[in-house]
């Protein structure tokens, strides 16, 4: 399966009712975020008018013009989360990809947003004061605030173009050319729209009486309409293809009013009159509505070969899950039956796959290894080294690092293995009688060659400190002496402890029994040896 | 899988999702539902006491209000769409599906989050106008309050879901997964935790709204029974949660505080609970008692204290669930539980759009690190948190090899790698390379190697 294919979850809506309540949720929503977006542009500018004249007539105005601002932006993210679950939902791999492509924008929404409420919160609280401290703070919030509709609109663009993914992806989340002309036309829409929208109601509903604060509304009015035409001849033009018929019909629409807006304001304008706010409402509505309507339709079309392509294939994959599923061993289920508390628990599941069922390396995984997984039942270790070993693994070999255990698990992980799989703290001593002779050809021999890497007392030398695996510390680990007598005649597979099997039997026998005499508990219960 | 692998440098997607969602529960539950219910409870008491202090407490609701609601409306509601904003760029897969099950009651909830915070815009701008009819104002509040109780109650079931599914898949409806077993014990201890967290802030705000001894020796026992009364249910609920969490789960808490220095086993430790419960009790103690100095010294330590409580139980939460993100059903990772057997035989390689489509890349670095990003990135950082270079240090290649074919056997909130034998290999001749410091990235968020690292 190498093509994308859908979730594998049943879509929880019907297409119809989709893409009704995603219109009228993201019509709602976008609303408010015009009037949030278009109160911090108009009020910091507002605000800025008001620092650098003294004698504005707007003083004190751009405090009354924020006040509304907790509201717009509240209801604002509050109806926004209708349409981001509707999106999610209904063009679920479109949608949750483009955000995942441009990952670290859509992530510094989060933090922008509440940098931009915070700000402006604080200089629609201050703006009576007059500094120019406020001045700033409001030109960062703003900062803030639009770029968030610039992000949005990338992430639409994003989901909008599935067969720019690739190049968008090799760009490292960098738009290519054609879809980054679009995508400051359509940001550019949405900042003229917001400065639109929200003259228009501050005119209509909030400073009627005032003949002065009308005037500056209208100016707003017309310049944004007039900046909304060029910018929305370039985004028709940027559509990648011909928008058909309906959607050119309901552009239409919008143009009309839009264009009968723009005519009614500017006359209003040059005679300084007021304006109707039924008429002015229900234009703006009809122009928000077309326009709307025809963002979601191309939405729509863009992804409806897309969306139809990702269901036959999730079909298909469903199918390829099936029949591989045929085949599926029982033993590979997962489980959350085994509580993973205790020592045969542990054993079974990190141990057993190299140690072996009875702790003898002999593991399934063994044969995988270099380096044999060692021989539990012929390993002579105490406490403080097992627990070392738990801790840090062995380097070099497949031995992992088991730091995760507390005391008492360690504790008793050790108690298992040693009564279940003959594991001791101790080894057992030599049984043979060995000659002094041949006791001293071992410590010459020891003294010359395996102090080298073992030390002439058995702590690793700072040399072999750095194989990998490093000889183990004498003085903390060994093996029963039979162990061991074959570890100095084979030496260890694929490790720097070569054979020593030139060695006559007596001297290598010698060299066990010295070996041990270096393990500390060894140390504690038998005195050394006089060695000439 | 359908999406490209993308992962938060160093923080980790996990630990972003959580520090973002840690902040909206703080918000949501100390401050919508516990610093309104003080308030409520303020009132109450106002007019129990015949207006005696009206206007001390007057200021006192005021300021707290006016605290909470900028908190909520700004910080509060940014975050919780937030966990929207970084599950869905962070965990793709995972929320996609998640949505899909639960689509009616986050869309039902959404509903009653736009009523919640209607009522709590209606609240604050008619707040003084309703100052002369008290009782409809305590209504408004209270009908509030039942707003965010049911908003609390649908988000409740969907994330007790992720830890104890219940019947589902096997059951595959909504009312199964829905309606599962720790729905109504994590019900009584968020509840619980959010009457806490609000009676710790109204007692901080006590203290800054007036210094009139008098006043706050009447006005503090009142916080300080609240604070007793939800400590104690808080308690019990949260033994009440353990108790129905699968036993296999539990067991691993234990290892998961103790597998990372920087989770800071301390928060889990028996001192710290004591110390950390002793603290609040005194508080409590001192409060209902009326002694105005000591609480005014234990009460900042306190809100840390329990904030610190209330992260590290999310952060138990979410551990404790893992391998899963959905049980059953998807690991943490995104791959499928039914997928398994499809990637042993066909490969992961052969199987995703990502790999195949960003330029032709043979090399078994290239695809040892694709690989990695699939099943491991979700957790495992470069250098950061759950650090792989610390997890494969020391380890030879042909022991890397061995242990990732038995992750989810050695280590319970592992899943079990997903692919043929081969790319097994690739993977660990990769971590290999990594372990030996060989790897360099073109980007490190999406786990590209550079070009000049080919064999």
């Amino acid at each position: 399966m190498n093509e994308l294919s859908d979730l594998l979850l049943d879509q929880p809506l019907s297409d119809a009712w989709f893409r009704g309540l995603l219109f009228f949720t993201f019509a709602v929503h976008f609303v408010f975020v015009l009037l949030t977006v278009g109160t911090a542009i108009l009020g910091v500018v507002y605000y800025a008018r008001g620092q650098f004249d003294e004698n504005s007539e707007f003083k004190g105005w751009d405090k009354e013009f924020l006040k509304p601002f907790f509201v717009y932006k509240s209801l604002a993210i509050t109806f926004g989360v209708a349409p981001i679950l509707l999106m999610q939902a209904g063009n679920s791999v479109a949608f949750i990809t483009a955000a995942n492509l441009l990952a670290p924008l859509w992530l510094a929404i989060i933090v922008l947003l509440i940098a931009a409420l915070l700000l402006l919160e604080w200089v629609g609280e201050r703006c009576q004061e007059r500094r120019w401290r406020y001045l700033w703070i409001g030109l960062l919030g703003l900062a803030c605030m639009v770029a968030v509709p610039g992000i949005f609109a990338a992430v639409l663009t994003v989901t909008e173009n599935p067969d720019r993914w690739t190049s968008i992806f090799a760009l490292g989340g960098r738009l290519p050319l054609a879809l980054s002309i679009h995508w400051v036309l359509r940001y550019l829409h949405v900042l003229g729209a917001a400065a639109l929208i929200t003259a228009a109601f501050q005119h209509a509903y909030i400073v009627r009486q005032d003949a002065g604060r009308s005037s500056s509304l209208r100016g707003w009015m017309v310049g944004s309409l007039a900046f909304q035409f060029v910018v929305g001849i370039g985004l028709y033009a940027s559509l990648a293809e011909g928008p058909g018929l309906v959607v050119n019909s309901v552009v239409v629409l919008g143009v009309l009013a839009a264009a009968w807006l723009l005519w009614t304001v500017y006359q209003a304008q040059l005679q300084g009159q007021g304006l109707k706010s039924s008429g002015l409402a229900l234009t703006s509505l009809t122009l928000l509505t077309s326009m709307l309507l025809a963002r979601q339709m191309l939405q729509d079309r863009a992804l409806y070969r897309f969306n139809h392509r990702l269901a036959e294939n999730s079909r298909e994959y469903q199918a390829q899950i099936a029949h591989a599923n045929l085949t599926r061993t029982e033993a590979e289920a997962g489980g959350l039956e085994a509580a993973y508390d205790n020592a045969p628990t542990v054993y079974l599941r990190s141990c057993e796959f190299c140690h072996g069922t009875v702790g003898n390396g002999e593991g399934d995984a063994a044969t995988e290894l270099l380096v044999p997984p060692e021989d539990l039942t012929a390993l002579r270790i105490g406490p403080d080294a097992f627990r070392k070993v738990l801790l840090t693994g062995v380097p070099g070999t497949g031995m992992p690092r088991f730091d995760m255990y507390s005391r008492p698990q360690q504790a008793e992980l050790m108690e298992f293995l040693e009564r279940h799989m003959g594991m001791r703290q101790a080894p057992e001593p030599v049984e043979r009688e060995i000659s002094a002779a041949a006791r001293s050809a071992a410590a010459k021999k020891f003294a010359t060659t395996c102090a080298v890497c073992h030390g002439a007392d058995g702590h690793v030398t700072e040399l072999a400190s750095h194989f990998r695996p490093p000889p183990p510390d004498l003085t903390a680990i060994t093996f029963s002496a039979d162990y061991a007598f074959e570890v100095v005649t084979s030496g260890y597979p694929n490790t720097m402890m070569p054979s020593f099997a030139e060695l006559p039997e007596e001297t290598r026998w010698a060299l066990v029994i010295l070996v041990q005499e270096l393990h500390a508990s060894i140390q504690r219960h038998y005195p050394r040896p006089s060695v000439p | 899988m359908q999406f490209p692998t993308y992962q938060v440098p160093w923080f980790g997607n996990g630990m972003t999702i959580g520090f973002n969602a840690v902040v909206h529960v703080l918000i949501s539950h100390g401050i919508a539902i516990g610093a309104f219910a003080m308030i409520l409870l303020a009132d109450w008491f106002d007019l129990q006491t015949f207006g005696r202090n009206a206007s001390a407490w007057a200021q006192f609701n005021k300021r707290l209000l006016k605290f909470s609601v900028i908190v909520v409306s700004v910080v509060g509601s940014v975050t919780g769409a937030g966990i929207w904003f970084t599950t869905t760029a962070l965990a793709s897969r995972g929320i996609g599906s998640m949505l899909r099950l639960f689509f009616w009651p986050w869309f039902t909830e959404w509903g009653v989050f736009v009523l919640e915070i209607g009522s709590l815009l209606l609240l604050y701008y008619y707040w003084d106008r309703l100052a002369r009819y008290r009782r409809l104002r305590m209504g408004l509040l209270a009908a509030y309050l039942v707003t965010a109780l049911f908003s609390a109650i649908l988000i409740v079931g969907i994330i007790g879901f992720m830890l104890t599914s219940g019947e589902w898949p096997a059951e595959p409806t909504l009312t199964a997964a829905f309606f599962n077993p720790s729905l109504a014990p994590q019900l009584f201890a968020r509840l619980s935790l959010s009457l806490v967290i609000g009676a710790l802030v109204a007692i901080a705000f006590l203290f800054l709204s007036s210094r009139d001894r008098r006043f706050l020796g009447e006005a503090l026992p009142l916080f300080g029974i609240a604070l007793a009364a939800s400590l104690a249910v808080f308690a019990i609920s949260l033994f009440w949660y353990f108790a129905v969490v699968p036993r296999g789960f539990t067991a691993r808490p234990i290892l998961a505080v103790l597998t990372t220095q920087h989770l800071a086993a301390p928060w889990f430790s028996t001192t710290a609970v004591l110390i950390g419960g002793g603290l609040l009790t005194a508080l409590a103690i001192f409060a209902t008692l009326g002694k105005t100095e000591l609480s005014r010294w234990l009460i900042i330590p306190a809100i840390m204290v329990f904030a610190g409580a209330v992260t590290g139980f999310e952060r138990l939460r979410e551990f404790s669930r893992f391998p899963y993100l959905m049980p059953g059903y998807m690991y943490a990772n995104g791959v499928l539980q039914e997928e398994e057997a499809l990637f042993r035989q066909n490969g992961m390689l052969q199987s995703t759009y990502w790999f195949r489509q960003d330029e032709p890349r043979d090399d078994v670095v290239s695809a040892g690190a694709f690989l990695f990003g699939r099943n491991c990135a979700s957790c495992h950082t470069l250098g950061g948190s759950y650090d792989i270079y610390r997890m494969v240090e020391g380890r030879s290649e042909d022991g890397l090899f061995v242990i990732l074919g038995h992750t989810h056997s050695m280590v319970p909130f592992m899943p079990p790698f997903h692919g043929t034998v081969e790319e097994r290999r690739a993977l660990a001749r990769f971590l290999d390379k990594l372990s030996q410091d060989e790897v360099r990235f073109e980007s490190y968020a999406r786990l590209i190697p550079a070009r000049g690292d080919l064999p």
